[in-house]
């Protein structure tokens, strides 16, 4: 297990756990389907690693780092 | 009358629909978030009047930012209308989320599903999807031209059972379910339930589901202070539910939604920011230089020719030179309105171009590139959509961030935007800055804007060092897929434009130079200055005008215009024309009088113009910005701002003008040097104390882990 924010880019992955933020941005993450057991990609990194890019449930999501560095997943 | 809400998931064409049935022209974007407020309109249809309310874009019925709570809150307190949920057919098993939360309020819905884009991501088998979740479905495609008509029909059949008794009741299975097993959690609050949903079943299923969620307001509102911890409960339900109508009424997905073969240029981490300072600065040329000046230029000439030059001989043959009718129309009229109405097309290609950004889709790659910098300084990624309209209106721009979710990120968001320099105070730098630039106006314009930019923020990563700590602001923002723009809503972009700055310089603009040139022309005791004395203007002017010396522009005329600038920034240039008693609209013979040392507007030397531009850009947005300023974040903060805005402003321009004339007066190789050692030294200080700041600070000082700083 292993924070989203320290996976390879291109890689598949399936959620494990969504931990250390807040309940509405949590909540927020669920709604969006990032739920366990979720597969989703990691597609891109912004130049500082600021941003994430994800692909899941089909659409295109970016989150903050602070958010993919909360977001534990499994190869 | 018959109610009926637009809600749906950000960037869904809830706008754009609202638009097609009410026949209006609100503004749509591919972006998240482009409107920000709740606006009715009705209509009729068959006899029947309809009011149609567009809501901002929602995920579910938990708010996060203040656009959200809009929308949420319209929702739950107006229950009874009927809901018409629109969904994104490439989109749809996310969007069906919140459909999912709308039926548990079991609020009467129509689930219209939008096929945006001509290329179909997956095929729906929507009267299957119909039939399982009991609700009507209207399928519209962006061409459709009866979508209007299948709406309106579907909203009167709905409308017409709901009077005849009907009640709405969806197939929700995994609903009792998810009450049943978290029965033991929510028991002990039953009578508190029941009171509040006024033994109403649905609404206490509601309310129950709320409560799992941890829902913050309705906590509130039922005064209970316990964890449920649910919320991944309920999601996963309403997610498990959505795969198993998937599964059964769709086919495979063909591709992914948004991120395309695009982004690999667009998103390239190496190319990204050229690429988009490249796109802008080609958008600036286009819009201020080449097509937009060759436009002014031509509609300045026509102006001249057939209105202004026919009006003024009529009116002097009439009333004779020199009275005051003449005066009024010669100056007020025609120099100062005029001056201002040749930059319509620049105007409104400005804002075809911000629209043409927002309609692509790419203003959500430029999110995600700035979120890097802008994350740091306490905004998020989102603030970029604020920032760039900023570029056209300031007024309508500080709307857009409530986009935010943490207050004070709204509050900086909303401080930052006047110093993006807006559309309005273009005309100042082309005109101005021309006269003593010529062709490398161009680069004096560019300046211009970067310092608005770089100025916000600084000023931006200041305030979350001090007064404005961001506390909740986060970064979670959804990738529309790239859309081209049709023809059809090009020309209604651009048609909405033209009229929209005609009709403010025929009305606000063409008052406010008529009372400039009141003020300019008749004394303190209301007598024609045309006969000697001096104007209520220069009066005050005058009085001021030692305030601004340090700055370079220490003339009545100047001050003067600054003053008639707090209203809108049109009229500086208007008044500037008005006080040197230009006849005419063209815009050479400004810059030909700004330098001449007779005229009451007048400017020394490069360095004075530039620190006035300076101070143009920088100073206080304009009256309607500021009241809208205070309705989002408060009186403290407005005024606060201002305040900062002025004092940012004298300073920059003191400092500019204060090294400008040291470079004309000293000559520039010495002055370079000494700024140059003056850097050097102020870095190398700083970067002295970080390292001592640093050493002290060092966590693992007791149980060293070693790291470039060496181990102990």
């Amino acid at each position: 297990m292993l924070p989203l924010s320290k996976c390879k880019l291109g890689g598949t992955y399936t959620i494990s756990d969504i931990k250390g933020l807040s309940l509405s941005i949590t909540r927020r993450l669920y709604e969006l389907g990032l739920l366990k057991g979720q597969r989703l990609k990691l597609a891109r990194r912004s130049l500082l690693g600021g941003a994430f890019l994800i692909e899941i449930r089909g659409y295109t999501l970016s989150l903050r780092s602070n958010i993919a560095s909360s977001i534990f997943v499994e190869g | 009358m018959i109610q009926a809400n637009l809600v749906g998931n950000p960037n869904t064409g809830k706008t754009t629909l609202y638009n097609t049935l009410s026949h209006s022209h609100e503004h749509v974007g591919n972006w998240h978030g482009v409107t920000v407020e709740e606006k009715t309109i009705s209509y009729k249809y068959k006899n029947s009047d309809i009011a149609i309310t567009d809501l901002p874009g929602i995920y579910s019925l938990s708010a996060l930012s203040f656009e959200e709570k809009v929308a949420t809150d319209f929702i739950f307190s107006h229950n009874k209308h009927i809901f018409i949920n629109i969904c994104d057919a490439s989109n749809l098993q996310r969007n069906l989320y919140l459909t999912l939360s709308l039926m548990e309020l079991n609020v009467p819905i129509i689930l219209v599903v939008n096929q945006i884009d001509k290329r179909k991501i997956c095929n729906i088998d929507y009267e299957g999807l119909s039939e399982a979740l009991n609700v009507k479905i209207v399928y519209i495609s962006a061409s459709d031209k009866s979508c209007k008509q299948k709406i309106s029909d579907a909203i009167i059949e709905l409308d017409g059972q709901l009077s005849n008794g009907f009640l709405p009741h969806y197939n929700l299975d995994y609903k009792d379910k998810l009450i049943r097993e978290n029965n033991s959690k929510l028991s002990k609050f039953d009578k508190k339930i029941k009171e509040k949903a006024k033994n109403n079943s649905n609404l206490e299923d509601f309310i129950k589901i709320k409560l799992l969620e941890d829902d913050g307001d309705v906590k509130k509102k039922l005064d209970i202070a316990e964890d449920f911890n649910g919320a991944k409960q309920v999601a996963q339900a309403r997610y498990d539910f959505i795969d198993m109508l998937m599964s059964k009424f769709s086919s495979k997905r063909e591709r992914v939604y948004g991120h395309s073969a695009l982004d690999k240029i667009f998103l390239n981490k190496f190319l990204a920011l050229p690429i988009f300072l490249l796109l802008l600065f080609a958008c600036f040329y286009l819009t201020f230089f080449s097509l937009g000046g060759f436009l002014s230029d031509g509609l300045g000439f026509l102006l001249e020719r057939f209105i202004g030059s026919p009006i003024i001989s009529f009116l002097t043959s009439n009333f004779g030179e020199g009275s005051w009718v003449v005066s009024l129309f010669e100056n007020a009229v025609i120099g100062g309105v005029g001056s201002i109405l040749t930059f319509l097309p620049q105007v409104a290609l400005l804002f075809f171009f911000l629209s043409l950004l927002e309609d692509s889709g790419y203003l959500a790659r430029v999110a995600f590139v700035f979120e890097d910098v802008l994350g740091k300084v306490g905004l998020s990624g989102k603030s970029v959509y604020t920032l760039l309209m900023g570029f056209g209106c300031s007024t309508t721009a500080v709307l857009t961030a409530r986009n935010m979710e943490d207050k004070n990120s709204k509050i900086k968001t909303g401080l930052l935007t006047p110093y993006m320099s807006c559309s309005a105070k273009f005309p100042i730098y082309a005109v101005l800055g021309g006269a003593f630039f010529g062709a490398n106006n161009i680069f004096v314009i560019c300046g211009l804007y970067l310092l608005g930019v770089v100025i916000a923020v600084a000023l931006s990563y200041v305030l979350d060092k001090t007064l404005l700590k961001s506390k909740e602001q986060s970064f979670i923002l959804e990738f529309p897929p790239y859309r081209s723009m049709s023809i059809k809503r090009s020309l209604s972009v651009l048609w909405i434009n033209v009229k929209m700055f005609v009709s403010r310089v025929a009305t606000l603009i063409l008052a406010m130079n008529i009372v400039v040139w009141f003020m300019s022309n008749f004394t303190i005791t209301f007598k024609f200055v045309g006969n000697g004395g001096v104007s209520i203007l220069e009066t005050f002017g005058r009085i001021l005008s030692p305030l601004f010396s340090p700055l370079g522009f220490g003339n009545w005329g100047i001050v003067s215009a600054l003053i008639a600038g707090l209203v809108a920034k049109e009229i500086i240039l208007s008044s500037i024309a008005m006080f040197n008693g230009i006849e005419d609209s063209s815009t050479n013979a400004i810059q030909s009088s700004i330098i001449l040392s007779t005229s009451a507007v007048y400017f020394a030397s490069k360095s004075a113009v530039v620190s006035f531009l300076v101070f143009c850009l920088l100073y206080f947005p304009c009256v309607s910005t500021f009241s809208v300023l205070l309705k989002e974040i408060g009186k403290k903060w407005t005024f606060i701002g201002a305040l900062i805005e002025f004092i940012v402003a004298y300073l920059t321009a003191f400092i500019i003008y204060t090294i400008g004339r040291c470079f004309e007066v000293f000559g520039f190789v010495r002055v370079f040097v000494l700024l140059l050692a003056i850097v050097l030294i102020i870095l190398s200080v700083f970067v002295i104390y970080r390292k001592i700041k640093n050493r002290k600070t060092c966590p693992y000082e007791s149980n060293c882990r070693g790291c470039k700083r060496g181990r102990k």
